[in-house]
């Protein structure tokens, strides 16, 4: 997976939006971390684990709130696969 | 190339020969500082030299008489709410801009206490400011050094990347437009601007502040030099960009307008962070 080419990151009053075409989306930390590590080159399950290390939580429900988020990021395109 | 001390030599002897600031009496000088690139370290011989005259009035064109006869190259030129001189003397050529102590005050009252809309500045204001900062004072020294100190360069550090900011959606779309489009030349073209519009916002973040583009080299290298343990690196950023490209073959463009893209949502996110 890699982030939309087309898709930037913009700080408004503290707060940090994903902006792609002509639509603003309101990112929370997780999917923030999760879009600057895809940045960076990393793989889906390497982010996840790194998640896994960062907060006191089980791995079902990391697992699961992960895959809520990763899923959101790719329905709006945001997120789109490699090749 | 010439160093700031001989520059800063050569434009006392000038104004002194011509007794410059005795032309302006009237308008009751506060103080001046000579500035441009030479002071700033990336300017050479062929630069010009810019003078900054703050004063209570600006000057009226015919106290600029007497200047004029003995420098018939000279001109004046009226900006409404600045006024600009030229003159060429001894194969140095000098701009000298004078502006309203009031202006100058309103300019570092907007900066520090952040109550400008960011797109509304002028380019001459957010110069001025910028040109303060790498100053030499030629006239009431203490008047000068107090009006520097009073600038709060944080905040000025901001200007460029939020006003950056606001725009960087529209450019992005416009990369997007002309790739799907397949038009990869234009599209190479932009993404290509957009990054270099971003390297710009990343070194004004970092009080690389100087507003032309053309000095972009020279702001990377000093910014690289001062920070030696630096996040990103920009050199490596243009050379990818700058790499092969082949303008007839579709498949080089394509590949260098996702590197292009690619560099600046690093480099954007980093300012969305830092801003």
């Amino acid at each position: 997976m890699k982030l939309n080419p087309f898709f930037s990151i913009k700080k408004q009053d503290n707060e940090y939006f994903g902006l792609l075409d002509y639509e603003a989306y309101e990112l929370n930390d997780t999917s923030l971390f999760i879009l600057e590590s895809l940045q960076e080159g990393k793989q889906i399950e390497e982010i996840k684990l790194e998640l896994l290390n960062m907060y006191d939580v089980k791995e079902k429900k990391l697992d699961k709130d992960f895959q809520k988020i990763v899923n959101s990021l790719k329905n709006e395109n945001i997120i789109v696969s490699s090749d | 190339m010439i160093s700031v001390e001989e520059c800063l030599e050569k434009t006392e002897e000038v104004l002194k020969k011509y007794k410059f600031f005795d032309n302006f009496e009237k308008c009751s000088i506060i103080t001046a500082y000579a500035s441009g690139s030479i002071f700033e370290g990336f300017g050479n011989e062929n630069s010009d030299i810019d003078i900054f005259v703050i004063v209570d009035k600006l000057p009226e064109e015919n106290m600029f008489e007497d200047f004029n006869e003995k420098n018939p190259n000279s001109m004046f030129f009226n900006k409404n709410n600045y006024i600009i001189i030229t003159f060429r003397v001894e194969g140095l050529a000098f701009d000298v801009e004078f502006h309203t102590k009031k202006n100058i005050e309103d300019y570092i009252t907007n900066v520090n206490e952040n109550t400008k809309e960011i797109r509304s500045y002028t380019n001459i204001e957010y110069d001025v400011l910028h040109r303060i900062k790498y100053g030499v004072s030629l006239y009431n020294r203490e008047r000068f050094e107090a009006m520097r100190k009073g600038i709060k360069y944080n905040n000025f550090n901001s200007i460029i990347p939020n006003c950056y900011s606001d725009y960087t959606s529209g450019d992005l779309l416009d990369v997007k437009g002309a790739f799907y489009n397949k038009d990869y030349a234009t599209a190479y073209y932009m993404s290509s601007n957009l990054l270099f519009q971003t390297i710009n916002a990343y070194l004004a973040l970092h009080g690389e502040t100087n507003p032309k583009m053309k000095w972009i080299f020279k702001k990377i290298e000093r910014y690289e030099k001062e920070n030696i343990e630096k996040d990103i690196d920009l050199k490596l950023i243009l050379d990818k960009n700058y790499k092969s490209i082949d303008i007839y073959n579709n498949d080089s463009l394509i590949r260098a307008i996702q590197d292009n893209l690619s560099s600046f949502q690093k480099l954007n996110t980093y300012i969305q962070r830092k801003r």
